[in-house]
């Protein structure tokens, strides 16, 4: 196996990368985007150490992060699409899309 | 074959289930709330708050059943040492019972629910509170980790509720992607976590890095000259070589980052709760008992998981983290404080103001000892009944149509509403931090921890913002009793309703009875660490 | 050494797609990229020998693409609206994610070759099984630890269920 600061270093930087997309972007959807970029990183994480100690806690975990990355870009898009959908008209171009009026954090 | 059943039944309530019988009552209650809305009519939907009511008060029971299991015996786990039963669980799931059942109170009379989405707010107010017991005990990072997202799911749809023919917020979004990052953050901290023990069991972590850093201790000394470091150095010779080419640095810099990242990422969640309504807009009809309980119920179960996390894991570190801990604690009071000058509705002020609060209850992390720490749940025991009695004459008024959301609509409220109009100046008072309320003692006590444990300098900061914290306050109590000079001003009285009598009168109580007399109510907060 | 270039492939792969997703102009693009960086990561499970990891992986990734064309209308309707958005945030994106991946690969390679006695992953537990745990073991510690957890999740699942019965409504 590789070392295990190859692991921690890429998990790293997808850590940083997710952390500068939910900062930089407005839009809700690549924010959403980030933020489960860092969820991968956490799993990638616990994978690496799973497989250093060869223990079973550590899959288990990262097994439950997937299944939470899934749970919340579902439920993450459909709260989004029924607000937003709410709010903005594609006709009719808004004075001010609610969108904007959100700081980036 | 039945009674072998029951058997198998019985013997893992006896066991395993007892450790989380209080939740799984709230959980019952909440289903059957669900099955019983589909076959009652309108005029009976009173049942549901009543049967929600039924389930925070049978937990509640539970609760106290399990206090006389533990006083006898030790504090016990379950479920593969993943959840625990101690002091700490049982005061904090009181304080959460206690808020939900707050929160259901109110939210009887409020309008702005829609009547035939109540069962499902009541439902997903009792399975929030069961998620955030479940993170109260948990000691397992996994078990802890989806307890805290469970908790959020829930709380996402109630801040997504929308009020009667009103558009859903984007509020509830903002709360929503606040959250998820926190979680993010959070479950990265935990990895780490994992790798620097192996294992996912809060004591079993505890114990690996209090290794780690007695080693990091043990290798800095051996760099220092004296017989003492020669000493050391020749003890590491003879029992881990390797480390002789190892810096301090390095052992510290992992555990260091992962309670860098657990402390923002809970904070990152309280703070998204406290603040999301910032966003709305000036006439939203949305419900506002859901922010209640944002407010309330879920900053106690993050502080309370923060408090966990900090004082078992990351307790050796203390000497390290501290001065993070100062910096986080006034940067927030300081945002807090000038955010909520420049809000000019209540509610915002509110929400602005929450985030100095929570600022000064992580002071009491700073000193760390058993005085900090019983001030540190007493201040969060107190907040929660205050905020709640703001909010509820908050909600009456707007029930009633008797206040806008600007801060002038509420003039001359003192002529109109007197009983309305004290309460509310009781509760500001509180909140602002004056004696003889809750406030002022809850506040006193942390500044006492800190001088007393030498932290002198952080305790001038805090109290020199504490007064520009308290006239943000005081502007609503100064508009509740002036008299409005302008002749389309509200006229209309607030009255209140039974829930919101019991709500204030019980709110009121506690924010002044535990600022007049308080050792009983210190007494309480010394109980959830064991005394 | 087949390893670390696999290893390095995937890395440098799922860098890549992840400051691509956070730097792309439009939701699309960037959803394109989202989904690449899931199969990189997907791979590095395989790499390390994970193959219910990478299965649930694939089946995620599965999921977020029926998401995606679910709430397709929606997004879009979303990526019009931002059409206007000021160009620098996604190009301000870029840059410090190009620069914060090129100085963290640097020190790690520093890390690994230059210092070799200044790791920061020392004095990490040891393995508690000489050997790689299989399938079955997993499985059998998911199904017997893991319980309450996955009951968790099943309430995860009753209240989405509940929530959005809730939360999706038609207009009044």
């Amino acid at each position: 196996m590789l070392p295990i600061s190859d692991y921690l270093f890429l998990s790293f930087t997808l850590l940083l990368i997710g952390v500068i997309g939910v900062i930089t972007r407005r839009s809700l959807v690549i924010k959403l985007f980030s933020i489960e970029m860092i969820l991968n990183a956490a799993g990638i994480n616990l994978m690496a150490f799973a497989r250093f100690f060869a223990d079973a806690a550590g899959e288990t975990f990262a097994a439950f992060i997937i299944l939470m990355v899934v749970a919340q870009v579902l439920v993450a898009l459909a709260i989004i699409a029924v607000v937003f959908t709410r709010w903005f008209n594609v006709s009719t171009a808004p004075a001010k899309h609610p969108e904007q009026g959100v700081p980036a954090s | 074959m039945l009674t072998h059943a029951l058997d198998v039944i019985r013997n893992f309530m006896h066991a395993d289930g007892a450790a989380f019988l209080p939740q799984l009552e709230l959980l019952l209650f909440a289903v059957g709330i669900l099955a019983m809305d589909t076959w009652i009519s309108q005029k009976e939907k009173y049942w549901s708050p009543t049967l929600a009511l039924a389930g925070v008060v049978f937990s509640g029971l539970t609760l106290w059943m399990l206090r006389a299991r533990i006083s006898t015996g030790a504090e016990f786990t379950a479920v593969h040492d993943t959840i625990i039963v101690d002091t700490y669980f049982l005061f904090f799931s009181a304080l959460l019972l206690a808020a939900s059942a707050l929160v259901i109170l109110l939210s009887v009379n409020e309008g702005s629910i829609p009547l035939r989405h109540k069962a499902r707010y009541y439902a997903l107010l009792l399975f929030a509170c069961a998620a955030m017991m479940f993170a109260v005990s948990a000691v397992d990072l996994l078990v802890m980790f989806l307890a805290l997202e469970v908790a959020a799911l829930s709380c996402f749809f109630l801040a997504a509720l929308r009020g009667v023919s009103s558009k859903p917020e984007p509020s509830s979004v903002k709360f929503m992607l606040g959250s998820l990052f926190g979680s993010a953050i959070l479950a990265y901290g935990f990895s780490l976590l994992y790798g620097l023990s192996a294992a996912t069991n809060i004591g079993k972590i505890a114990s690996a890095l209090t290794r780690r850093h007695n080693i990091s201790k043990v290798i800095a000394v051996s760099h220092q000259p004296g017989a003492h470091g020669a000493q050391m150095y020749q003890l590491l010779q003879s029992r881990l070589p390797e480390a002789l080419h190892w810096r301090p640095f390095m052992l510290e810099t992992l555990p260091i980052a992962a309670f860098l990242l657990v402390l923002f990422a809970l904070l990152a969640k309280t703070k998204a709760a406290s603040m999301h309504r910032l966003v709305e807009s000036a006439h939203s009809a949305s419900p506002i008992t859901p922010v209640l309980f944002l407010s309330g119920g879920f900053i106690v179960a993050m502080l309370a998981s923060l408090m966990r996390l900090t004082l078992t894991v990351f307790g050796e570190y203390h000497d390290t983290w501290w001065p993070v801990v100062v910096a986080v604690a006034l940067a927030l009071i300081a945002a807090g404080v000038v955010a909520s000058l420049r809000q000019k509705t209540f509610s915002d002020i509110l929400a602005c103001a929450s985030c100095a609060q929570i600022g000064y209850m992580l002071l009491a992390l700073i000193s760390g000892d058993e005085t900090a720490l019983t001030a540190l749940v007493y201040y969060l025991f107190t907040y929660l009944f205050i905020v709640s009695g703001a909010f509820a004459v908050l909600l009456a008024a707007r029930n009633q149509s008797a206040a806008g959301p600007q801060m002038a609509s509420l003039n001359d409220l003192g002529g109109r509403s007197p009983v309305v109009a004290v309460l509310l100046v009781i509760f500001v008072i509180a909140l602002a931090g004056f004696p003889p309320t809750a406030g002022f003692f809850a506040r006193y006590s942390l500044f006492q921890s800190l001088w007393r444990s030498g932290h002198r300098y952080t305790a001038w900061c805090a109290a020199f913002l504490a007064l520009p914290l308290a006239w943000s306050y005081l502007r609503i109590a100064v508009h509740a009793c002036r008299r409005s000079p302008d002749s389309n001003a509200e006229t209309a009285a607030v009255s209140l309703g039974a829930p919101e009598a019991i709500v204030l009168g019980v709110c009121a109580f506690v924010s002044l009875a535990a600022g007049l007399y308080s050792e009983p109510f210190m007494r309480m907060a010394r109980y959830a660490f064991g005394q | 050494m087949p390893h670390e270039i696999i290893f390095f492939i995937l890395g440098a792969g799922a860098i890549l797609f992840a400051a691509l997703t956070i730097s792309a102009r439009t939701v699309v693009y960037s959803a394109i990229c989202f989904v690449l960086t899931l199969f990189a990561t997907a791979g590095i499970y395989l790499q390390l020998h994970a193959p219910l990891l990478f299965a649930a992986q694939l089946i995620a990734i599965f999921c977020v693409v029926a998401a995606l064309i679910l709430f397709a209308v929606e997004v879009s309707k979303l990526d019009v609206a931002l059409a206007n958005e000021y160009h620098w945030r996604a190009k301000a994106a870029a840059i410090i994610a190009t620069v914060v991946a090129l100085l963290e690969i640097a020190f790690g390679v520093a890390q690994r070759h230059f210092l070799p006695g200044e790791r920061l992953t020392v004095l990490l537990p040891k393995a508690s099984f000489p050997w790689p745990l299989t399938v079955a073991d997993i499985l059998k510690y998911f199904l017997s630890y893991d319980l309450l957890p996955l009951a968790m999740m099943a309430l995860a699942t009753v209240i989405a269920t509940v929530g959005i019965r809730a939360v999706f409504r038609r207009r009044d």
